[in-house]
């Protein structure tokens, strides 16, 4: 029986518009585990971004509750949420988005340094260890504006596990990237996946949903469906394939 | 028409940077435009003013016995001389005594006559004609209402002789000659009857060598194209009147003198306004370049649907001039109230109602030549838009490699909000180059009027500067005192040993023909303020001002003769000298030279005393002692000295006016570059917010940033205060008569300046960051 990480209740977000309101998610009941791969998928405008970012605490629902550590995020301070994104929460972003005259190592570092638990050197070390798992360590005096857009990705992954998170949300992390660097970010996420590392990933790439250990399929601001997956296995990945595009047929994908 | 559709879309869009540039604009107009007014609209007034008053081209003072027929007529038959009138007066001896203040300066009391004009109730006009005075009742000129606070109604103590004359102010009269607040000499008026009775009394009590009645004599010049410093100087050497003369005052002196304040308060704020008007450009040139480069897409754009360069650079000029205009019409609007209330604020200083008018001519060039000097500029920062191409705009706008920089400070986990702001002000240093700029400007000014005000505060510094600065002073009673002199230095002694002795007084006499205030300094080795040479010590030795040395084309070695009502005498010129009395306009001997052209006495004893805290005893104890002989005083040369309150008043005017710009200025720039900085970092704030960074972090980095960058510029400001501060003392020192600054100053002088306006930076950016709270990490979502 896995733990729950952190729960969804009811949750709705919608935005006004030219006096009216647009519903974007309507009242998602959601669960997430401990140590899982989740994927959301779903058509462009379902509001996966958006409860991606909702559950994250990154943007605020309008009604519902996000449940985590016992506590509702939804109604936690700015200053609070932002506590929990550099201890428990990371995140990573489709156009990565690292600080432009940060270099990549100190685009790391800087959000190890914000944990207070950690020393400097510490999170130096920590900050090396992780430029090295993402092959990258040989750029980190570099800018971003000075390495490749799959560079960048894998600094922003690197930023994002620096202080170790509970959970780690990804927003379409292999949407700006090549073939041959979305593989290499996914093989990524996977591998943090094995080591334990719990993770909400928000995709439309077939590939990527592959990677999940449970895929949940969001239409029209609600969850419409749920497809729990074996860990991957690359070698098994056809068949994977197969029965992930089967599923997602069925939900009119 | 797409044009005005853009320009109403980009004007709407950039609310911020077009207010901006519209106050900087308002400020600038306002108090040019008012300050300007205010100045024509007195030097008008005073011009009609003489006018009316028929002030005379010269107006000499002198005790009616030495006004001989002889030597009236000598002057009414010189051919430089048109016409003349002598205006009989009775001169106070004492000090005058209102309900809360009184003034030692000498009062000289007139029948009133033509030439005057009499303020209304609310001072904001003349009366018809001027009211006749019951018995007991005085006309003050409108000079001395603020300096003595008085107001009709009040009851004024008027010594004459050994009587004492009570009056009731009825009003204020408008007396341009000597009606100025700064004036040491003042014409004031009763009716006929007191003034008879008071000259019959006069005559009837006075000793033989009591000199009671002054007669003012007004010449008028007949040749107009001559000064009237050099007909008064000719027309002395042709009939030495001004050598019996108690004193003097040309028409042109008493323009100097009645507008010294005003112009030099409008001279300094007009002078400030034209560098604030340099920083208004730099902000503006800052404004459009970061523009450029925040809008490169959009401007890419345009290029790609046809828009040329031209146009742009016209839509952006279009934009900034009607910020500037918009600035400059509420400017103008608002410097017609601000004008009316400097006028008064002046008024009460020149004693003269300034016009009404407002100077709509002069305004309008003004802002026309504002509009001009903007719109080049304007044109030459948009020539960046030409080098824009649209293939790289669409692409995103950005260098390949951007933010690289040679000198980039280390990020640290201590101190990690600084190690941030002093790394986004290294990785891109040109953004700021404006703001150092301005901070450095400003902090300059601050540094500048802290050096005068410490300056002005210091005792060393004074003394240097020509100012006679005792610890105690005494006045004779009985020309007895000199003689006894060196009995009451003994009594000192017993207290406190003397550190210098200023024994002296003040007399007016003619050099070369000119006549000057003389300080005669019995210990001519005290003489403070010595620039060049040395101080007069033999009694064929004199020491001149620069102003004088100018005016007359004197210098140093030259022979000159100076007379004294019965003789004179010629010196030679060993020093030059700077002094603020009569405003620079003075010269110096010895008591032992005075002698060889009058047999006067010293009547002031200043003394500075080794242990200062003796004062009080001292003085004390020599007024128990020698109470018939002399009156002593404690000193306070903060408080005291007529040149001194004036000089005060205009240097904390000055103080709080730049203080106040600066920190107007601060806010209005810190609001425009750090909105700037705030739009082009906006994606930067999202990611901070996104990996933990509290908004008061971000706050506190985006302030910090500018902080530091204030503090970059107010160290060259510092500096910059530190090497040329001086050079503008020494411009505004010159109009009182001292021409070198010697600036005193510590280390508070500039850390204070440097503080007042990084912190301005600091709080202002730190209010204009709340904008931090506005930026969602939604932002950072590419659907």
């Amino acid at each position: 029986m896995k733990n729950i990480i952190l729960s969804a209740k009811g949750l709705c977000k919608s935005f006004a518009h030219n006096g009216g309101q647009i519903h974007i998610l309507s009242h998602v009941d959601l669960d997430l585990y401990e140590g899982d791969f989740t994927v959301i998928m779903g058509a462009s405008g379902s509001g996966k971004s958006t409860l991606l970012y909702a559950l994250s605490g990154m943007d605020r629902a309008t009604a519902g509750a996000v449940v985590y550590g016992g506590e509702d995020i939804v109604k936690m301070s700015e200053n609070k949420l932002a506590g929990l994104r550099h201890t428990d929460f990371g995140f990573i972003f489709q156009q990565m988005h690292l600080v432009s005259n940060l270099t990549l190592f100190e685009n790391v570092a800087v959000s190890g340094y914000l944990n207070k638990a950690k020393t400097a050197a510490e999170v130096r070390e920590r900050t090396e260890k992780l430029l090295e798992q993402m092959s990258i360590s040989h750029i980190k005096a570099h800018l971003p504006s000075q390495v490749s857009g799959g560079e960048q990705q894998r600094c922003a992954i690197a930023r994002a596990v620096i202080n170790s998170p509970k959970l780690l949300f990804a927003d379409e992390p292999t949407g700006a990237l090549n073939r041959r660097n979305t593989t290499d970010v996914l093989d990524l996420l996977t591998e943090l996946n094995r080591s334990g590392q719990s993770i909400l990933m928000v995709t439309h790439d077939l590939r990527a949903a592959l990677r999940a250990s449970r895929i949940l399929y969001l239409e029209d601001g609600k969850i419409i469906g749920e497809l729990p997956l074996p860990p991957y296995d690359p070698n098994e990945e056809k068949s994977r394939e197969t029965q992930v595009n089967a599923w997602l047929s069925s939900m009119q994908w | 028409m797409e044009l005005l559709t853009l320009l109403k879309a980009n004007i709407k869009h950039k609310k911020g940077s077009f207010i901006s540039v519209a106050v900087l604009t308002l400020l600038i107009v306002t108090v040019a435009s008012a300050i300007s007014g205010v100045l024509q609209n007195y030097r008008n007034a005073r011009d009609r003013a003489d006018e009316y008053s028929d002030t005379g081209s010269s107006n000499v003072i002198i005790a009616r016995e030495l006004l001989t027929d002889k030597l009236l007529d000598s002057v009414k038959n010189s051919s430089l001389v048109e016409r003349t009138e002598v205006l009989g007066s009775i001169q106070s001896v004492g000090s005058v005594k209102a309900p809360t203040s009184s003034d030692s300066n000498s009062y000289f009391l007139m029948k009133v006559r033509g030439g005057l004009r009499l303020f209304n109730e609310n001072a904001d006009g003349f009366t018809d004609e001027v009211t006749k005075l019951q018995r007991g009742e005085i006309y003050f000129p409108y000079g001395l209402r603020s300096k003595l606070s008085v107001e009709a109604g009040d009851e004024i103590s008027i010594p004459l002789l050994d009587a004492r004359h009570i009056f009731t102010l009825k009003g204020f009269v408008q007396e341009p000659t000597m009606g100025a607040m700064m004036t040491g000499w003042k014409q004031v008026f009763i009716s006929d009857e007191d003034y008879d009775e008071i000259y019959a009394e006069c005559e009837r009590v006075r000793e033989p060598d009591q000199l009671p009645f002054i007669d003012i004599v007004r010449i008028y010049k007949s040749d107009s194209d001559m000064t009237d410093s050099r007909f008064q100087r000719e027309l002395n050497l042709e009939t030495g009147i001004i050598n019996n003369a108690y004193g003097s005052i040309t028409l042109q002196q008493s323009v100097r003198y009645t507008g010294l304040f005003t112009e030099i308060i409008c001279g300094v704020v007009l002078g400030f306004a034209a560098i604030m008007f340099v920083i208004v450009l730099v902000v503006t040139a800052h404004s459009i370049l970061t523009e450029t480069e925040i809008d490169y897409v959009s401007l890419g754009i345009l290029k790609s649907q046809g828009f040329t360069s031209a146009r742009i650079t016209l839509l952006f000029t279009a934009r900034y001039i009607l910020a500037e205009l918009t600035g400059a019409v509420v400017g103008f609007i608002l410097s017609i109230p601000l004008e009316r209330l400097l006028s008064n604020i002046f008024m009460s200083i020149t004693g003269i109602l300034p016009d009404k008018s407002f100077p709509i001519a002069q305004s309008l060039l003004f802002i026309a030549v504002i509009i001009a000097l903007s719109a080049v500029l304007i044109f030459a920062a948009t020539r960046k838009v030409t080098h824009i191409s649209p293939v790289r705009a669409i692409s995103g706008g950005r260098e390949e490699i951007y933010f690289a920089s040679r000198l980039n400070a280390p990020i640290t986990k201590k101190a990690l909000t600084t190690s941030i702001a002093l790394r986004s002000f290294t990785s891109e240093k040109r953004r700021y180059i404006g703001i150092i700029f301005i901070t450095a400007l400003l902090t300059f000014f601050a540094v500048t009027v802290n050096i005068l005000g410490s300056s002005v505060k210091s005792r060393s510094a004074r003394e240097s500067m020509g100012y006679v600065i005792p610890d105690i002073t005494v006045n004779a009673r009985t020309i007895d005192l000199m003689d006894r002199i060196g009995e009451v230095e003994t009594e000192i002694g017993k207290y406190s040993a003397i550190r210098k002795k200023y024994y002296s007084r003040w007399n007016y006499y003619s050099l070369n023909g000119e006549n000057l205030m003389c300080e005669i300094y019995m210990y001519p080795e005290y003489i403070p303020g010595m620039l060049k040479g040395r101080p007069p010590l033999y009694d064929n030795e004199v020491i001149i001002t620069e102003m004088v040395a100018a005016d007359l084309g004197l210098k140093m070695g030259d022979t000159v003769t100076v007379s004294g009502r019965k003789r004179d005498a010629q010196y030679l010129i060993t020093g030059i000298y700077q002094s603020a009395t009569d405003s620079g306009t003075c010269f110096a001997l010895s008591y032992d030279g005075l002698r060889k052209i009058s047999d006067t006495h010293i009547t002031y004893f200043g003394m500075a005393l080794e242990d200062t805290s003796q004062a009080q005893t001292i003085v004390d104890d020599l007024n128990e002692k020698y109470s018939e002989l002399l009156a002593a005083e404690v000193y306070d040369w903060q408080s005291n000295g007529f040149e001194d309150d004036v000089f005060d008043i205009a240097v904390l005017a000055i103080q709080i006016m730049i203080y106040a710009f600066s920190g107007v200025f601060a806010l209005v720039t810190v609001i425009m570059v750090c909105t700037k900085a705030f739009t082009q970092e906006r994606t930067d704030i999202g990611i901070y917010k996104a990996i933990g960074f509290t908004v008061g972090k971000l706050r506190l980095q985006f302030a910090v940033r500018f902080f530091i960058v204030s503090l970059i510029g107010g160290v060259i400001g510092a500096a910059a205060g530190l090497m040329f501060s001086v050079n503008v003392l020494d411009l505004i020192f010159s109009l009182f008569g001292v021409s070198k600054v010697v600036p005193d100053y510590t280390a508070f002088t500039f850390i204070g300046a440097v503080a007042f306006v990084s912190l301005c930076v600091l709080v202002f950016s730190f209010i204009v960051s709340g904008k931090v709270k506005r930026v969602e990490i939604r932002e950072l979502v590419t659907e």
